[in-house]
């Protein structure tokens, strides 16, 4: 049974706006910082600059002065060192959000649980980190990767969790609407195993050929999920998120099809200068990872919505 | 689920398993580089070839006579230097690539045929056990990491394909340089002559391997007795001072046999590589090859450069 506006707004969760904030807060440096530093050491190659943690060949995590590192231990390592400052950034705002979700009154267990869920998901990311960098394992490398999409994830639901918007709805409205549920996350799960594939090849474990396979079949997906998130009847965050969707997806596979040109394809080549030829692929490879991230989190958007009751 | 979604739904499991498969069926892709020894001129391209002659190329690579390596794993080896060593050590192994910029130690260039860590004489190429112990365990206070998770066989491919890139590499060298001091010399003649030259390095090297006595009891006496000789006879200090705390004011850093600037170590923090008291001791006796680093030689006893070892344990801790 559809339920009525006003039964909708009797419903709806307390904006949390502090939680929110910390929520949005973590969601950018995860993004910006941490996952973007990240990529720009798989880019470069630089992940070992310095095979300790957590000290940084006996010196300390919080040591800003970056020209000395940098003296000490080559750029590199400023670059390893600068993504585990954002990543202990990242953590520590997580960490202050769920003692917050624990000690203000008036949140809903939901929120407080997926709060401690968050701090425990960045905890073992870290310590996947960790693992990778002792073991020096690219299987470690794979998986800290899919892991911070996995911390992405949570992320977006959990801003939307303290936005004060609906909650979601047990069970589908319609026929429509449950296509359109299933749809969301056959395309989420199809998310993940392109971005094992695309880790696997970044970490020169995996063939170019699975994650192209993998990243069209993603594509045309998305594309199926946005027509039917266009067709539902008017539910403005699901169009939005269908909106953002089309411009994130195709900015991705211009991207990827750059990425493939100048690191693999026939531009590879095509420069006089090594160090050109170097940060145009760094800078392709890495972009193209963000955007990735991007995907991720609009796709994990559209999800919720799907299960909104939104204007049924 | 109407039939017709069904269907979707399988056909995209059946493509998405596709591409899992795909992707571990074939050779993992690698972004390419130019897999080349450089040529300058006519000569030089004539010596290249002869090279070719001997080793093979890249893509056919092969061991010449008299060298080395026993029925090595070549193919096995450049697949994993390409996944696992290529980023720093460069495709020819000449430590000249974007990311060994941004490492401090830089990688290192292996086509001189030298190695810093390693048990034999300083001018000789290391035994495959120093390669190893290397490639195994790491090097303390550098980038190179360790890889013992590697799988035995591909551990011990890339130390085959590790050992034909430092042959190949050091024949190349040394008769680029022969080629330039001997313009009236067949290319061909300038690369075989070479050829017996790293053939000779690299023979017998168990008896080039530096010699480690018996240890005497490491007391407060032999501390004692070890920061004088540091600070006097065995000269330690000019370069890593007093205190054994690295350059001394108004020093300057020397060149190393790569031609980037080394700074002596500040001993306090300890030092690179192993931390093994034969390994200690080999490097007070002939220092440490490639660098600026000397050995005591004969101006030490056995016990005194003991001596010196384990005062260099001491001030580390």
């Amino acid at each position: 049974m559809n339920a009525s506006p006003a039964a909708i707004t009797a419903d709806a969760p307390a904006r949390l706006p502090w939680l929110h904030r910390l929520s949005v807060a973590s969601l950018v440096v995860t993004i910006l910082l941490t996952i973007g530093i990240g990529g720009t050491i798989t880019s470069t190659e630089v992940g070992m600059a310095y095979p300790t943690w957590p000290d940084i060949n006996g010196g300390s995590l919080f040591n800003i002065f970056y020209g000395e590192l940098a003296d000490a231990f080559g750029t590199g390592s400023v670059i390893e060192h600068t993504h585990r400052q954002a990543g202990a950034l990242a953590g520590f705002i997580v960490l202050l959000t769920a003692a917050l979700a624990w000690l203000q009154r008036g949140v809903s267990k939901r929120v407080r649980w997926l709060a401690t869920a968050t701090l425990a998901l960045v905890t073992v990311q870290g310590l996947i980190g960790a693992l990778r960098v002792l073991e020096n394992s690219y299987g470690g490398a794979i998986l800290h990767a899919l892991g911070a999409q996995a911390v992405v994830v949570v992320l977006v639901v959990q801003v939307r969790a303290t936005s004060g918007a609906p909650r979601l709805v047990p069970a589908p409205a319609d026929d429509r609407d449950a296509t359109l549920r299933r749809w969301t996350t056959l395309a989420l799960v199809l998310l993940f195993v392109n971005l094992f594939a695309a880790a696997s090849l970044r970490h020169k474990q995996g063939a170019f050929p699975g994650h192209l396979v993998l990243a069209i079949l993603t594509a045309v997906v998305l594309l199926a999920v946005m027509r039917l998130a266009f067709l539902a009847p008017v539910r403005r965050a699901l169009h939005r998120d269908a909106l953002r969707m089309s411009w994130v997806l195709g900015t991705q596979l211009a991207l990827g099809v750059a990425a493939w040109a100048y690191l693999l394809g026939p531009l590879a080549e095509d420069f006089a200068d090594e160090q050109l030829r170097f940060t145009v692929q760094a800078a392709l490879a890495t972009g193209h990872l963000l955007c990735g991230v991007l995907v991720m989190a609009v796709a994990t958007s559209l999800w919720l919505e799907a299960r909104a009751p939104e204007a049924r | 689920m109407r039939v017709g979604e069904a269907v979707g739904v399988a056909v995209v499991v059946g493509l998405a398993a596709l591409g899992v498969v795909l992707l571990f069926a074939g050779e993992p892709s690698v972004a390419g580089a130019a897999r080349q020894e450089r040529v300058e001129n006519e000569r030089e391209a004539a010596l290249l070839a002869a090279l070719e002659a001997e080793f093979g190329s890249w893509a056919t690579p092969q061991v010449p006579a008299d060298l080395p390596l026993a029925e090595p794993d070549l193919a096995r080896g450049a697949r994993v230097w390409l996944s696992q060593c290529l980023q720093c050590h460069g495709a020819t192994g000449d430590a000249n690539t974007p990311t060994a910029a941004m490492h401090k130690p830089r990688p290192r260039d292996l086509r001189h045929g030298i190695v810093k860590y390693k048990s034999t004489e300083r001018g000789y190429p290391p035994l495959r056990e120093d390669l190893e112990r290397s490639v195994r365990l790491g090097i303390t206070g550098t980038g190179m990491s360790s890889f013992r998770g590697l799988p035995e066989p591909d551990l011990q491919a890339v130390l085959d394909w590790t050992t034909y890139v430092m042959l190949r590499g050091q024949t190349w060298m040394r008769a680029k340089d022969a080629l330039a001091a001997s313009p009236d010399t067949a290319p061909e003649a300038v690369l075989a002559a070479e050829l017996d030259t790293v053939r000779g390095l690299w023979s017998d090297l168990q008896r080039k391997v530096v010699a480690v006595p018996q240890r005497p009891t490491p007391d407060a006496a032999a501390v004692e007795r070890g920061g004088h000789l540091f600070r006097g006879r065995a000269a330690c200090a000019t370069c890593h001072s007093d205190d054994g705390s690295g350059l001394p004011d108004g020093a300057v850093a020397l060149p190393d046999a790569w031609g980037w600037d080394v700074e002596p170590r500040d001993l306090r923090g300890g030092w690179r590589g192993s931390r093994d008291a034969a390994d200690l001791f080999r490097r007070v006796r002939v220092g440490i090859d490639g660098t600026p680093m000397p050995g005591v030689g004969d101006t030490l006893t056995d016990d005194e450069a003991w001596d010196v070892v384990t005062f260099l344990e001491t001030l580390a801790e």
